[in-house]
């Protein structure tokens, strides 16, 4: 059976900027995707009927393995009815016991597997095609890089005393030693404020 | 009895194709083998045109874990931190094997054949051909490079599916795209109740991508010695006003360094 998409892969980006907006994560740079069909087993409990799905691919994402998936709607697996840009992940390991073989339906679930950009740095998500709503991320909050303007006025304070030193009396060695210390000084206070920012993006 | 059992292992055996040395082999129906031909270890299941041959990780669980620990700074006090779940995958690429350009010295082409982007592998690609901390080209570049396996049954990994097409790009005459899986370990684990994926390289154990920190230090020592040498340089000349290219260049260095540890 085949599960087809609900949603595009520009409703997929603004359900992901929305749910990392809500977690406060808003600096987000370029959001692209590729759509994936990955094959779940289907097993319906004896009883009330609800259903359990286990992947049936090793795609190496474990939280994608045991998942709650949204009611969808189902057609006969059709290999025209796949979107030309979607890639269809086979099915490679078996449902369970060979009892649970019958009962085990083999469905293609639509999911978006999306990139975000953030200063060059790619980190990805695995969105459901149908509501968007089982989202599986890695995204943090980074410390971000400091912006140009930033930079430049945290910068010019060391190029500033440089300029000062240059009205120094004193040789040239005298003046080199004067500079040299700046940067040095400079350096290490600049380090420590980068360092302690820093921890934020380790850590989340 | 032995006769009997020598007929059950004949039944389970199969012929097939090690893409590691293109040699015909006759192995058993397992899902790691190693090439009688070659050595090399091969995953056996689910190929059938022959088996691609993996890259033997070198680099432990605990091994790994330290080096990620090491590299994120990651708090030791009781509790703080929390290793959930750790997988050692292995992931395919696809290795452009032209007989015309072969050489032991000379880097090869690697591109991905699955995106683990969202667990913190970006994958390799014609626009993108090294990930920091994944040593996956120079592993995969000889035989021997890739190492083998005293006992290949004894592997514990998943073997991720190849789902990507080597990028579109066409191999030249008497080159073709070939299969190979390299081993990363992967972890998710919790600091302060925020969930981390990362992975590590299970060869060279370094922690691969975005699990590498940017290194502020080193951007601020660039900028600083930018600064310092221009304006040394300039100030004879042109006097104070020498700070003004010497700004610009520090704020350059300083900036560059920073995306560059970025984008990895």
């Amino acid at each position: 059976m085949l599960a087809r998409p609900a949603i595009d892969r520009g409703g997929a980006a603004d359900r992901l900027r929305n749910h990392l907006r809500r977690r406060a994560i808003t600096r987000l740079g370029l959001i692209e995707g590729d759509l994936y069909f990955l094959p779940y087993w289907r097993i319906t409990g004896p009883g009330d009927g609800s259903a359990a799905y286990l992947l049936a691919a090793e795609v190496g994402d474990a939280r994608l393995s045991r998942v709650h998936l949204p009611p969808a709607d189902l057609k006969p697996f059709d290999t025209a009815a796949v979107p030309p840009e979607a890639t269809v992940v086979p099915a490679s390991t078996p449902a369970g016991p060979s009892s649970a073989l019958d009962d085990a339906e083999l469905i293609h679930y639509p999911f978006w597997l999306m990139r975000v950009e953030d200063s060059g740095r790619i980190e990805g998500a695995w969105i459901d095609g149908v509501e968007g709503k089982v989202i599986h991320h890695t995204l943090k909050l980074p410390a971000p890089l400091p912006s140009t303007r930033t930079s430049a006025l945290l910068l010019s304070v060391p190029a500033l005393l440089m300029a000062a030193a240059a009205w120094l009396p004193g040789g040239p060695i005298v003046f080199a030693l004067a500079c040299a210390g700046i940067a040095a000084v400079c350096g290490a206070v600049l380090s420590a404020l980068k360092e302690r920012h820093g921890r934020r993006e380790l850590w989340g | 009895m032995s006769g009997e059992a020598g007929t059950t292992q004949a039944a389970s055996d199969r012929l097939t194709q090690c893409l590691g040395c293109n040699g015909k082999i006759k192995v058993a129906a397992a899902r790691f083998v190693a090439c009688p031909l070659c050595g090399l270890t091969l995953v056996g299941a689910g190929a059938d045109s022959g088996l691609p041959p993996l890259v033997a990780p070198r680099g432990g669980q605990d091994r790994c874990w330290e080096a990620l620990a090491r590299e994120r700074r990651l708090p030791d006090r009781e509790g703080a931190t929390q290793v959930r779940e750790a997988r050692l995958l292995l992931v395919p690429f696809w290795l452009l094997d032209d007989a015309s350009r072969r050489s032991v010295s000379r880097p090869g082409v690697v591109v991905s054949a699955a995106d683990l982007t969202p667990v913190g592998l970006p994958p390799l690609a014609a626009g993108r051909a090294r990930v920091a901390g994944l040593g996956v080209e120079p592993a995969s570049r000889t035989g021997d490079a890739m190492g083998r396996l005293e006992d290949p049954s004894a592997l514990d990994a998943a073997v991720v599916a190849a789902t990507l097409p080597p990028d579109g790009a066409a191999a030249a005459a008497g080159a073709r795209w070939r299969l190979v899986y390299y081993p990363v370990w992967s972890f998710h684990y919790v600091v302060y109740n925020k969930e981390h994926y990362h992975v590590v390289d299970a060869v060279t154990a370094q922690p691969v991508g975005p699990a590498r920190r940017v290194r502020s230090r080193v951007a601020v020592w660039a900028a600083m010695i930018g600064l310092l040498g221009v304006f040394l340089a300039l100030q004879p000349l042109v006097g104070a006003a020498a700070a003004v290219p010497a700004w610009g260049v520090s704020l350059a260095a300083f900036r560059l360094t920073l995306l560059r540890q970025r984008a990895v």
